[in-house]
């Protein structure tokens, strides 16, 4: 028993010794470098010091002539990302009057010094570089903090107007890093907002604001304070928008939420196409449900393109059992994918349907476009058969529209110009 | 003796045996880790034991502090690779999963670096980890370029997964196709023409052909040229992105490419390449024998040097009789020397003797100018000729100068009698209050009802109150009545219900009711067709 037991203790102490005294051959290895090898206390550590790339000084570099066009383009955006009040200096005193290379220096400039790039644009005397400089600086200043930007703008003279500069679409748009909080949204919606028809201006801020949770929990509680119903449509709109992949349920109730009916019909058209690759059928239903005919059978137009796109053959069986269900009309999203998947089933099944006869010779068109030689040799030989003489004529002999042309601006060496191209 | 060595031995044997397993133990897995155990793992050489060191909450502090320091520095997204180098090697799954779901959309550089240093192995974690992201997801890019990675490692198996998740991936087809071509482009191509699905067979196939065409046009056109039944497959090429090396090589592409080929625009979708740049060989063109592939490909360089250099490319003209082309020059070079002296553009456009190309070169002088001088410009183009002739002109500087300088604009359009709905569109989207004050500091008289008229169109479909009220300030009956028609059809066009809801509570008499309802009636009737599409939904707005 105490050989036992002096075994044990022998064991036990000669173990802790064995423990200690292991070898460091983790230490002993060869290190690696230390900038691709993360620690606890690296992690504390500031990071290096990035290495200076190149020793070629932009503004000298400016000044030399003969520079190309893609080399003043690199140099400005150097010079503007370095310095833009030197930049601007430099681009004046060498005769610089491009006004895209002006709006380039002004939107560098606005984001490090949003005062003082206003200011700048504040005093140049002629109205359209004025307005181009300050739409450029007070746009890119909104876009890094628009809540510093109307406090500025507050302390302004009102009737400068210095708001209607600032395009709140870019808004969101730029750094996917930043997280858009609530005040920001404040400040956003009393800028005048303008944009494009597929978009509205707020939409990007609010679909960044909604990506975060926490704000996205808040967000129906900001939108039903909002006096303005614009904000609340397109507020609506973004927070359906944010949810469509993962909840279509509550997207389609956020969506009942939208009055403008351009805003609604794109949500429900959106929710109809996710639903269609889960089931066309219920998606089919969902479409019934909508109670704007508009909205119901752009929904349906957008179900039949998405069926059509995932499985042609499905879509194109469902239209020939239920031929009293729709208006050919709102196939025209469909004819793209069936002329590139199933072009002539298509044109077999649809062409002898007078009703249908006309999306037919679209497929064929488009069939034609897409795969010229396929396509004209099978035409050629069953075309007739299927589309009648007159379809057939409209499809080949379709002469080429002649083509209006239209004017394009373009920068060569930093001079912008006008030049007439065709399609 | 037996006895001695239990009793002397035994112990001797257990302390020495103690020792050794106590010199070579581990930890227990539980507990907590020394900061010098953390910083002892960190030097680990990351080819032996790299598979201890990966840890997801160092992973976690890491990206953190990248994040905030910026991943395009390259210092810190040299430690970020370094962490996830730890996690591929140990634990790819969570560390796959961890990135996927820390990353953003606009990470796609940093994703592309990630997919280069995955194994075939790695692929079907990182596709599980991705399905499970929608944002990612609804960057194409994102997607596509880790299946194309795939398919340069494994292409069957980068194939079987991109087809079971194609609603969800878009266009993998074409991804897998490019990245089969970098591995093995003749395996690629056979396999994409054997397809039974004609769309798959024709995505595929082109994205084999177009990328091989980049890579080895050679070697692409011989393949086509191997067997007659291949002559189909010259539809999917899109034949002026092909990357040649020789003149002889040009030579090839003129006799095998259909003319009409050559000159149809790239139709069939998405092309990841940028299109080939003709104007470096535009000897080679020049000296080939004249047919109509050969117009179509000088068409295409001259173009190039037209936009790099106008006054090079008007030294080329006598080269080409393509009227087009001629006109492209020409109206590039009058934009060009209008920059400098508009007088000296207008002259060099009246020099020109096609009629068409003259418009054409006065017309770019005219905008050109219009960039800094409007109104000058744009008075010298309402007493030209071309202003007859070319009204659409008038509109496009119009439009630009009301960009700029909306109540310039105004002025112009509204003392010429040209429509003014297009300038108090662009000024109401930018500044309505601005424009309303314009308008009503303007006298009355048929200039303030046009410019009335004009903002109450620009404005029903958002503020009908106020447009409405606008239309009432017209003083010309005639006018008023017009006005009225034109901003309520414009309403029904975005909202006939509201419209009709106003009609029916208005209290007009029967006879204006009547003619907007008809008014109403065009407006919903009238069908903007708008939807966006990928290569997985559409959806119609």
């Amino acid at each position: 028993m105490r050989t036992l037991l002096v075994s044990i203790t022998l064991f036990v102490v000669f173990w802790v010794v064995g423990y200690a005294s292991r070898p460091k051959q983790i230490a002993m290895r060869l290190p690696v470098a230390d900038l691709t090898t993360p620690t606890a206390q690296a992690s504390d550590k500031p990071l290096p010091v990035k290495r200076q790339a190149e020793n070629i000084d932009p503004f000298t570099a400016w000044l030399k002539p003969g520079n190309s066009e893609p080399a003043r383009a690199e140099l400005l955006i150097k010079m503007s990302n370095s310095d833009p009040a030197r930049a601007w200096t430099v681009f004046i005193q060498s005769g610089g009057s491009s006004l895209l290379e002006m709006e380039n220096i002004a939107t560098a400039w606005g984001k490090v010094d949003g005062p003082q790039a206003a200011a700048t644009g504040m005093a140049l005397t002629n109205p359209i570089q004025r307005s181009a400089f300050l739409s450029k600086a007070l746009t890119s200043w909104a876009q890094v903090s628009v809540t510093g930007l109307l406090a500025w703008i507050k302390r302004q003279p009102p009737e400068l107007g210095l708001e209607a500069y600032v395009d709140v679409s870019m808004l969101g748009r730029d750094d996917q890093k930043k997280q858009v909080t609530l005040a920001e949204l404040n400040a956003a919606i009393l800028f005048p907002r303008r944009g494009s028809s597929d978009y509205h201006p707020l939409q990007h801020l609010l679909s960044r604001a909604w990506q975060n949770e926490e704000n996205r929990q808040q967000a129906p509680a900001w939108i039903e304070a909002q006096t303005d119903q614009e904000v609340q449509d397109v507020a609506w709109l973004a927070l359906a928008k944010t949810v469509v992949t993962t909840d279509l349920s509550k997207a389609e109730s956020y969506a009942r939420n939208i009055l403008d009916p351009s805003m609604a019909t794109a949500i429900t058209s959106e929710i109809a196409a996710k639903l269609t690759h889960q089931n066309p059928q219920q998606a089919l239903e969902f479409t019934k449900r909508l109670p704007d005919q508009g909205a119901a059978r752009k929904a349906w137009a957008s179900v039949m393109g998405t069926w059509a796109t995932r499985e042609p053959v499905g879509a194109m069986r469902h239209i020939l059992s239920n031929p009293d269900s729709f208006d050919p009309d709102d196939l025209y999203p469909s004819i793209s994918p069936w002329a590139a998947s199933i072009p002539k089933e298509v044109i077999t099944a649809f062409g002898p349907d007078k009703r249908l006869a006309k999306q037919a010779e679209y497929v064929a068109r488009d069939w034609l476009k897409l795969r010229p030689l396929e396509a004209k040799k099978w035409l050629e030989q069953n075309g007739a058969a299927y589309l009648g003489n007159e379809h057939m004529e409209k499809v080949l002999k379709k002469k080429e529209t002649s083509s209006s042309g239209y004017y394009d601006m373009h920068t060569v060496g930093g001079r912008q110009f006008y030049y007439r191209r065709h399609y | 003796m037996r006895l001695f060595w239990i009793r002397y031995a035994a112990p001797i044997a257990c302390a020495v045996s103690g020792f050794f397993i106590g010199r070579s133990g581990q930890e227990p897995a539980s507990a907590p880790r020394s900061s010098v155990v953390q910083v002892e793992e960190a030097r680990i050489d990351s080819s032996t034991s790299i598979a201890q060191s990966f840890n997801p909450d160092r992973f976690t502090r890491v990206w953190d502090e990248v994040a905030r320091v910026g991943l395009d520095k390259p210092e810190a997204e040299e430690r970020l690779l370094a962490q996830i180098d730890r996690g591929l090697a140990s634990d790819p799954s969570s560390l796959l999963r961890m990135l996927l779901q820390s990353v953003k959309t606009d990470h796609a550089d940093l994703l592309t670096k990630v997919w280069k240093r995955l194994r075939a192995e790695h692929f079907p974690l990182a596709l599980a980890a991705l399905l499970e992201q929608p944002d990612l997801l609804a960057n194409y890019g994102i997607a596509a370029d880790m299946m194309r990675q795939w398919a340069t490692l494994d292409p069957q198996s980068a194939w079987v997964a991109a087809v079971e998740n194609r609603s969800q991936l878009q266009r993998v087809v074409e991804a897998v196709a490019q990245g089969w071509t970098t591995k093995n482009p003749v395996e690629a191509a056979k396999f994409g023409f054997s397809l039974s699905d004609e769309r798959l067979r024709s995505d595929f196939g082109r994205s084999v052909l177009n990328r091989w065409g980049q890579d080895d046009a050679g070697a692409m056109m011989a393949w086509i040229k191997g067997d007659p039944t291949r002559s189909i497959w010259l539809d999917l090429v899109d034949w002026k992105a092909v990357k040649l090396k020789s003149e002889a090589q040009l030579a090839e592409l003129l006799a095998l490419a259909p003319a009409d080929l050559l000159n149809k625009s790239y139709s069939g979708g998405f092309t990841y390449y940028e299109s080939e740049d003709w104007s470096e060989k535009l000897d080679w063109i020049l000296r080939a024998p004249d047919s109509a592939g050969k117009s179509s490909l000088l068409r295409s360089a001259l173009r190039n040097i037209t936009l790099d250099e106008p006054e090079k490319a008007q030294a080329y003209l006598s080269t080409i009789s393509d009227t087009r082309t001629h006109e492209l020059i020409q109206s590039a070079n009058a934009g060009w020397k209008a920059t400098h002296s508009p007088q000296e553009a207008l002259e060099y456009a009246q020099g020109i003797t096609d009629p068409e190309a003259r418009d054409s070169a006065t017309g770019a002088a005219v905008l050109t100018w219009a960039m800094t001088d409007p109104e000058a410009a744009a008075s010298y183009h309402l007493a030209s000729p071309l202003h007859k002739k070319d009204s659409f002109l008038i509109s496009t500087l119009v439009h630009r100068w009301a960009g700029r300088e909306p109540a310039g604009a105004a002025k112009f359009v509204l003392a010429n009698n040209l429509s003014a709905d297009d300038v108090f569109q662009t000024w109401v989207k930018r500044d309505a209050q601005g424009a309303s004050e314009w308008v009503l500091a303007m006298p009355t008289g048929p200039q303030r009802d046009q410019a009335s008229a004009a903002l109450a169109k620009s404005s029903i479909s958002f503020d009908s109150t106020s447009a409405l009220a606008w239309v009432d300030a017209i003083q010309d009956h005639g006018a008023r009545a017009q006005a009225l028609a034109s901003c309520i059809q414009s309403w029904a066009q975005r909202d006939a219900n509201a419209a009709k809801a106003w009609l029916s509570r208005s209290a007009l008499d029967q006879a204006t009711r009547d003619s907007l309802q008809k008014a109403i009636q065009r407006g919903a009737s009238y069908r903007v067709r708008s939807w966006s599409s990928n290569s997985s939904e559409v959806i119609v707005r």
